[in-house]
């Protein structure tokens, strides 16, 4: 079936600047994306070329099969929410959220009834006379969204729209805004430096850096096996080590870290004695205890550095031998930290828990 | 008890009470002047305009601009009795209306050039719009009479091209006084204009647009409603302009064109009856008040809706 948005070989230069760099990627039908990275690295300028707001340098966007390139931005069926909603202030909520229908020419009793749904189906409804000075910014936000969504557009398109939101509502927000989209169906693209939230909302995840995609897979994919070193860093915490491959067997490579031990990983592509390759294993992912199991594929000895207390989860930072430092993340079952600065512990992890990044 | 907190008790009222007044110091240098020169003068001027006016020439014994001590209402009731001056009223509130609509107008496109116009452009046009509040009204409107005249530049340039025949009569008319109020007020209008529109987030724009408004329709639903209030503002200053204006008909116009700021000069200073001229103020005076009050009301209810 035919992508609902397909973007190929994606260019922006503003000046002599390459905001974005011949990106690629699909969205389906009904499904959810997120553009995640640092600021400056493309993502709301690859979805302002989508919308219509910047002309592409090159590359094609297509809006359900037809290249929209050339079409401007009031005729391309999107629905966009801002970060700072942009709410237009002279306008009653519900003319603000009945506006994609009067531009359709939609009569006023229809298209104020339809507001009222919209506006129920963000849990704003009774709020239709007011006006946006008169809500809060997490009201505002849900008018924005019944807004975009008024008119039924082709694809949902969400700058940063939970960034001016406080925490605790954010978190709620992102789920709801992720209930809200499946339950109507709607192809979604949204923009957020929040890793948490592109893994909650998305059904897919491009992580971007310096105009280009680095990886888009599901939010398991992206922590469990990143493609690159950044992707790996990006999200979530992660110990990096950086080091040469020094034999490949059975579907396991060896890799000798530059300051001394060796890591017994799964194999990838391309893996051949001699690379220069990169290997991420997950703090949780890494068993620590004082005395060294028999059996460990990996094993390194140290001794705990620093502890950081999270209520929930214990950090802790290990010294290894030859320098390395490790970073372990372990559940609080009982009261206290089981370890503290100073003792001495063995970390160890089976092959398959580290993942090898070429 | 301390004597220092006696005399706090005992002062305590009086300090506070100061300490009130305190906050209006600031206003005093100003509130001075005004009394001494506004207020004072202003009130010498409604008491003439009470005064009968034995119709002397001023100069000798016996023979004032307007009799002291006397007290009558005559002259508003000739003002208001005498088609001449009702005329030259009617005429002043016409000036003002088509002043405030022609320089709205002009002043809307011109502010909205400047809100479109990128960096470079937008100095080089404020700089066009201020360059002629450089100079003194009055050099601005013998500028005029140089390049709109029968032998002005103008002229000289429509007969070169060869688009007239003879030479267009420009001005002493209705065109030329519109014009020299224009060119007057239009600075303060296109900065009020262009202040509140760069005011507007761009994002609503983008929001209008992605929701289906054309660029023009945007205009119209977000744009424009968000920058009435400047266009009242406009409004106001320039209708309060032309009403009060007095060089433009005076040099540009014909005595056809005389408006009651004309008029007050022509009864104080050429036929020395300052009790007539005082009652014009004030009718002139209650004219611009009241005209106020209607257009404020107006866009109360403007905004309101």
């Amino acid at each position: 079936m035919e992508p609902r948005i397909r973007v190929t070989g994606l260019v922006k230069r503003f000046g002599g600047v390459v905001a974005v760099d011949d990106i690629s990627f699909d969205v389906g039908e009904g499904e959810f994306i997120s553009l995640l990275g640092p600021s400056g690295c493309g993502k709301t300028t690859t979805l302002r070329c989508i919308g219509g707001y910047e002309t592409p340098s090159g590359g094609t966007i297509q809006i359900a099969g037809e290249v929209v390139n050339d079409i401007p931005i009031h005729k391309r069926d999107i629905g966009m929410v801002f970060q700072n909603y942009a709410l237009f202030p002279h306008k009653s909520v519900k003319d603000n959220v009945a506006f994609a229908l009067k531009m359709r020419g939609v009569g006023k009793t229809e298209r104020y009834a339809r507001a009222s749904e919209s506006l129920e189906l963000v849990e704003m409804g009774g709020f239709e006379d007011r006006f946006p000075a008169q809500l809060s910014a997490g009201q505002r936000q849900r008018v924005a969204l019944a807004r975009a969504l008024i008119h039924h557009p082709s694809v949902l398109l969400l700058d940063e729209p939970l960034a001016n939101l406080d925490r605790k509502l954010r978190e709620s927000m992102r789920v709801e805004l992720k209930l809200i989209q499946e339950r109507i169906g709607i192809s979604a693209i949204l923009v957020t430096h929040d890793q948490e939230e592109a893994l909650v909302t998305s059904d897919r995840v491009a992580v971007m850096e310096g105009g280009r995609i680095h990886q888009v897979d599901p939010p398991g994919e992206i922590y469990n096996r990143p493609a690159t070193s950044f992707v790996a860093t990006f999200i979530g915490e992660t110990n990096l080590f950086e080091g040469s491959v020094v034999e490949v067997a059975d579907g396991q490579a060896v890799v000798r870290v530059d300051d001394g031990f060796a890591i017994r990983v799964g194999a990838a592509d391309g893996c051949a004695p001699g690379r220069d390759v990169g290997v991420t294993v997950r703090p949780e992912r890494i068993d620590i205890a004082r005395d060294m199991p028999a059996d460990a594929a990996n094993g390194v000895e140290g001794t705990v550095e620093f502890v950081t207390y999270l209520g929930a989860t214990a950090s802790y930072r290990i010294l290894t031998a030859d320098g390395q430092r490790i970073q372990v993340m372990k559940p609080i079952v009982e009261e206290d930290p089981v370890f503290r600065e100073g003792d001495a512990v063995a970390l160890w992890w089976a092959a398959d828990r580290g993942r090898l990044i070429v | 008890m301390s004597v220092a907190s006696d005399i706090r008790v005992q002062f305590g009222d009086a300090v506070a009470r100061a300490a009130r007044h305190r906050k209006f110091l600031l206003l005093s240098p100003v509130a001075v002047f005004l009394a001494g020169f506004f207020l004072f003068p202003f009130l010498s001027l409604f008491r003439v305009s009470l005064a009968w006016n034995p119709g002397g020439t001023g100069f000798g014994e016996g023979t004032p601009f307007y009799e002291p001590g006397t007290w009558t209402i005559d002259n508003y009731i000739r003002f208001f009795a005498d088609d001449y001056f009702t005329g030259i009223a009617g005429f002043t509130i016409e000036l003002g209306v088509m002043a405030a609509v022609i320089t709205t107008i002009i002043s809307y496109l011109f502010a909205y050039q400047i809100y479109r116009s990128g960096p470079i452009m937008k100095s080089v046009l404020l700089m066009i719009v201020i360059l002629p509040k450089f100079t003194n009204v009055l050099v601005l409107m013998y500028g005029l009479l140089v390049v709109f005249g029968l032998d002005g530049l103008l002229n000289k340039l429509l007969l070169f091209v060869g688009v007239i025949d003879e030479p267009l009569k420009m001005l002493f008319n209705l065109f030329s006084v519109l014009l020299g109020e224009v060119i007057v007020v239009m600075p303060y209008c296109v900065l009020v204009i262009a202040a509140v529109l760069h005011s507007i987030d761009d994002s609503l724009l983008e929001a209008a647009e992605g929701l289906g408004a054309s660029r023009a329709r945007a205009f119209w639903e977000v744009t424009f409603p968000m920058s009435l209030p400047a266009v009242w503002a406009s409004i106001l200053l320039s209708f309060m302009w032309g009403i009060g204006a007095f060089v433009a008909p005076y040099l540009l116009g014909n005595p056809d064109l005389y408006t009651l700021a004309v008029e007050i000069d022509q009864q104080v200073n050429w036929r020395l009856n300052w009790a007539m001229g005082g009652a014009v103020a004030f009718v002139l005076m209650a004219i611009i008040g009241a005209l106020m009050l209607v257009l404020n009301r107006m866009q109360a209810n403007e905004a309101g809706r």
